[in-house]
């Protein structure tokens, strides 16, 4: 069916299948943080079922609210994340995850995505980590395609990066096959590879008082998405040092 | 009767069956600097009580004029005297803990938690809460230290998936005697975003002087500006489609003790904020 | 009523054919000196399906969202049209010309106001070169004044051309020369786009709104294998280093 209209959203709300995920959460602070690419996770939302509640079809976020405190200077970035898979630099191993999703899209079922790639610190890298090499699927179906990944030396947990290089005129991956090793000493660490499916960017300003943003999914900044089962909703900022935030994110069950 | 279109909600404004709730909250006090609590990941929010509140002693919420039971809150406006966003909902006590011994030292309220709505169709579902903690006697230096965790290391919280957790922050405060009022978040483990309740926490450095309060906070509205002398303004329908219960959530045993607050963040002491909520009967 | 004029119909729109959404990450490689009177850096474009489902004529792009570092830059998202292209050691290969593009339900030719002149392969000297186009209004043959590059500018250094236009002119329907002054070997390609969105730098990132918003700019509906070009626009935009975050949410155009 799919609701279709704001009215059938407000009845749809009315009648108990709408949820606020709230939550909070810290952004921790990075490392050399000279290059614009470094991001710090700022909050993991409660992970959507991992079931569809009968009646629901999928998830639909509508509003976001956040505070941050000592906004983070251009702002945050919320996405549905694609778990591509974990980097084990501590024991050279590579666990693969999923690909960027299939989808139905502009009228054309079947559709693959694509997308960039957000590294995220979950275990702290060494100075020894040495460099991981992605071998990955493009954004036109290319497999066998070769890039380093860009990660700063000693990483702290918590800290992020946007994969901001290709193999030759490549923009954009579909997934990763595999993952090689070299030049690492006593290697220690664990990174996320996190493809984005994004669902709003929003701009806290510098304020040292702290600062909100909105962003209204059915409405100014249009982006309906319907997510499945399990899928985590992420919020990463763009910024260097550490940064707290509470939010709420409201999301309605279709049917 | 379930709201079905827009031109309900207008409709029930219009006739009466739906509420104005106006208000005025004031501010905790936070003696001490608001960002004591940075440098472990806190949050230094104001719980903001409504207007006469005495904290901690005697912390008014904003009277549900008209809310409660089967209403749902559709729009606000509000604004301060100071640049003071604000979150507002419903506070629950999880519980009180002392700081001048070491060892165990939480006591639940006698509520059970988790507190409960329908969420996607479903009954009684846990509610994720953003906990607080509020200073009800005054903590002395030594700076006490603490962790979401029993005494025997056993867990110490209940995070928003459901999951026992053992807290493995060291969590405290810094430098300053911290008054009656002043709050911080609890600093959870990393990658958790919320609680469902709190088991237990451990002291591990005591102070010679001080109490507190968990507050589980559930957020249903953000109003204000970060500019004194500006109202935020929120429509549940089109600026950001999110209608919430104007009603406390259920325990799942007892009776809670919940009052419906604000929460600002790096706000000054003596910051009030006034507005207005609207919602609808369902 | 349209499926764009009110918030249900891009409700619907969403529901009944899937939305089209993309996240583009870039950083511009190597670094240059900057060029021009309003100096550019040209990311490399993305290109849109080659086939939409059936009834589906484009992709309406009603949420476009973009960061690019730097303080003094700003980022243009828009649908890019390969114009020409000059080699230096060689000669002028024809494009195409700018797109007929339905506004409003009225078939337009369009014009590039946005006009950009691009090393796309790098140069070993410093170059200067003119070009012959046909105006926004058809007048064939007008010719803009020389365009410098500097030495060594690498790929992707890139001058706004609108400055450089004929007197009186505002737009390029159609480069149909490119001509050598100076330059030894290298390629110089020209671009054309139709503007989607712009962003500042660092500090901000404004979206393009949606229809329901008051707004006085055309919507342009990408089409079938066409391009989505950025270019960072400003005078830190060549540091190595530069790099933009674009998420694009586009809808059914039926």
């Amino acid at each position: 069916m799919a609701l279709k209209s704001v009215n059938e959203f407000l009845a749809r709300i009315s009648a108990g299948f709408g949820k606020n995920f709230v939550g909070m959460g810290n952004t921790y602070p990075n490392t050399t943080s000279t290059l614009y690419q470094n991001l710090s996770r700022c909050m993991k939302f409660q992970k959507l079922p991992s079931s569809l509640p009968s009646g629901v079809t999928s998830f639909i976020p509508t509003s976001l609210t956040l505070f941050h405190v000592s906004g983070p200077v251009g702002g945050s970035l919320l996405f549905a994340g694609v778990n591509l898979g974990t980097i084990n630099f501590g024991t050279s191993s590579f666990t693969d995850g999923d690909t960027y999703p299939v989808v139905t899209e502009l009228g054309t079922a079947s559709s693959p995505t694509w997308g960039p790639i957000i590294t995220e610190v979950t275990t702290s890298l060494n100075a020894g980590a040495g460099t991981a090499t992605l071998t990955y699927v493009n954004q036109a179906g290319t497999t066998g395609r070769t890039v380093a990944l860009d990660l700063q030396a000693s990483s702290i947990a918590g800290s992020a990066a946007l994969q901001v290089n290709y193999s030759g005129s490549d923009y954009g991956i579909r997934d990763i096959s595999s993952v090689a090793f070299s030049g690492q000493s006593a290697p220690a660490g664990v990174v996320k590879l996190w493809g984005v499916r994004p669902l709003a960017m929003v701009y806290s300003g510098a304020s040292s008082i702290g600062d909100h943003c909105v962003a209204d999914l059915l409405g100014m900044d249009f982006n309906l998405m319907k997510l499945g089962i399990n899928t985590e909703i992420l919020l990463f900022s763009f910024a260097t040092s550490g940064k707290s935030a509470i939010s709420e994110l409201y999301i309605v069950g279709d049917n | 009767m379930a709201i079905t279109n827009i031109k309900d909600i207008q409709k029930r404004l219009a006739s009466g069956l739906g509420f104005y709730m106006p208000f005025v909250t004031e501010n905790t006090p936070g003696a001490g600097g608001w960002n004591q609590g940075q440098v472990e990941g806190s949050l230094t929010p104001r719980i903001q009580g409504f207007y006469g509140s005495t904290y901690p002693g005697t912390l008014l919420g904003i009277p549900i004029i008209g809310g409660g039971a089967n209403t749902w809150l559709t729009g606000g406006v509000a604004g301060s005297n100071a640049n003071a966003p604000v979150m507002y909902g419903f506070f629950y006590k999880i519980g009180t803990f002392v700081t001048t011994a070491t060892g165990n030292q939480f006591t639940h309220d006698a509520a059970t938690f988790p507190m409960t709505r329908t969420y996607f169709g479903e009954v009684t579902k846990p509610v994720c809460l953003i906990p607080f903690v509020q200073v009800t006697t005054a903590i002395t230096i030594t700076d006490p230290r603490y962790r979401l965790q029993t005494a025997a290391g056993g867990a110490g919280y209940v995070n928003q998936d459901g999951a026992s957790v053992v807290g493995a922050n060291s969590c405290g405060w810094i430098g300053v005697t911290k008054p009656s009022g002043f709050a911080t978040n609890l600093y959870l483990n990393d990658l958790d975003c919320a609680v469902q309740d709190i088991i237990q926490i451990r002291i591990d450095t005591a102070s010679t002087a001080g109490a507190c309060t968990i507050w589980g906070f559930e957020p249903m509205i953000m109003l204000g500006c970060f500019d004194q002398g500006m109202a935020g303004y929120r429509d549940g329908v089109f600026a950001g489609m999110q209608l919430t219960p104007m009603s406390p959530a259920s325990t799942t045993g007892g009776s809670s003790t919940n009052f419906f607050g604000g929460v600002g963040l790096m706000q000054p002491d003596n910051v009030c904020s006034q507005g207005v909520l609207w919602g609808v009967k369902d | 009523m349209g499926a764009f004029d009110t918030w249900d119909g891009l409700i619907r729109q969403a529901q009944n054919y899937g939305p089209y959404v993309r996240s583009v990450v870039q950083k511009m490689n190597g670094a240059g000196t900057v060029a021009g009177v309003i100096p550019a850096a040209r990311f490399t474009p993305i290109s849109l399906p080659a086939s939409f489902g059936t009834g589906v004529t484009g992709v309406r792009f009603v949420n476009i969202s973009s960061r690019i570092s730097g303080n003094y830059n700003m980022l243009l998202v828009g649908l890019e049209y390969f114009l020409g292209s000059l080699n230096l050691a060689g000669s002028f290969t024809d494009g195409v010309p700018m797109p007929i593009k339905k506004i409003n339900g009225e078939s337009i030719q369009t014009a590039s106001m946005w006009t950009f002149l691009s090393v796309t392969t790098a140069l070993t000297a410093s170059a200067t070169l003119s070009l012959n186009y046909t105006n926004e209004t058809g007048l064939v043959s007008h010719t803009t004044s020389n365009v410098v590059f500097p030495l060594g500018a690498p790929v992707g250094t890139s001058i706004f051309l609108n400055p450089s236009l004929q007197g009186g002119d505002f737009a390029v329907r159609d480069v149909t020369n490119m001509t050598k002054v100076l330059g030894t070997t290298g390629v110089i390609s020209c671009y054309g786009f139709l503007p989607l969105h712009f962003s500042r730098g660092m500090t901000d990132s404004v979206s393009y709104l949606p229809r329901m918003a008051d707004s006085s700019l055309p919507f342009f509906i990408g089409e079938a294998n066409e391009s989505i070009g950025f270019m960072g626009i400003g005078r830190e935009v060549f540091y190595s280093g530069t790099t933009m975050i674009c998420n694009l949410y586009g809808l059914a155009e039926t």
